[in-house]
């Protein structure tokens, strides 16, 4: 086993990481809330290369 | 998840040896982040992490999903009727490829996408949000749909996918079958 791993084993305490903070909660400002409801409305479908790799990936899955 | 004969996704598990992971160029901090801290977060919760690994047992890639959310300022111009303060989003925490394998980015985030859409049929969630962490980041999450939502204090950029162009993509699929 590598040194790596053996720190990695021993060094489980619960972190309290600032970036998982800001990962998990970004306060929106009013802009940003705006812009957040409006993506969350949106009904545009998203680009026809990311749809076609949506589609071939879910197709792999469920073979 | 995946049947791809090349590449297989799963959990991070504690017999995987993160360190042997190559990021590429400027995932640095990334490959630390798999080395040394994401079996802390997949314990605690934190976030899942899903590695994809190659046919020589090499890790090719990871990212990590989590639970979020994002505390809305009240405004009233285009706000549904029911809106909470706090909106419930999946969280696409981390997305790094292998320095060898140009364009698996592209394969990953899909794959991510898919996860979540999937798990959103169980978990209520908004859509998908991440931070890109440079102007080039969010070029990339971009060009796949994610829309800006903000710039933060630090300089990045929060970015937003909604549950319902991502359904409606999916959607299709089971149309055009």
């Amino acid at each position: 086993m590598s040194a790596a791993r053996t720190n990695r084993a021993v060094n489980l305490e619960m972190p309290t990481p600032k970036s998982l903070a800001e990962e998990l909660h970004i306060d929106l400002t009013p802009d940003g809330t705006k812009r957040f409801v409006q993506e969350m409305n949106s009904a545009e479908p998203l680009p026809p290369r990311t749809v076609s790799l949506l589609l071939r990936r879910s197709r792999r899955s469920s073979r | 998840m995946a049947a791809d004969p090349e590449w297989l996704t799963r959990a991070l598990a504690p017999s995987d040896d993160a360190a042997k992971f190559e990021p590429a160029a400027g995932g640095e901090d990334l490959a630390a982040f798999l080395n040394r801290d994401a079996a802390t977060y997949q314990k605690w919760g934190y976030a899942q992490v899903f590695i994809a690994v190659s046919a020589e047992d090499r890790i090719d890639g990871y990212y990590t999903l989590s639970m979020g959310s994002r505390k809305a300022e009240e405004f009233e111009a285009t706000r549904p009727t029911i809106f909470p303060k706090m909106i419930p989003v999946i969280v696409l925490g981390k997305l790094a490829r292998h320095r060898d394998r140009s364009g698996f980015g592209e394969e990953l985030l899909i794959e991510a996408l898919e996860r979540a859409a999937a798990a959103a049929q169980h978990v209520g969630a908004a859509g998908v949000s991440l931070v890109a962490l440079n102007e080039g980041l969010e070029k990339w999450y971009a060009k796949f749909g994610f829309q800006r939502v903000q710039m933060n204090s630090n300089r990045t950029v929060l970015m937003f996918m909604g549950m319902q162009r991502l359904r409606a993509a999916l959607k299709g699929e089971e149309e055009e079958q």
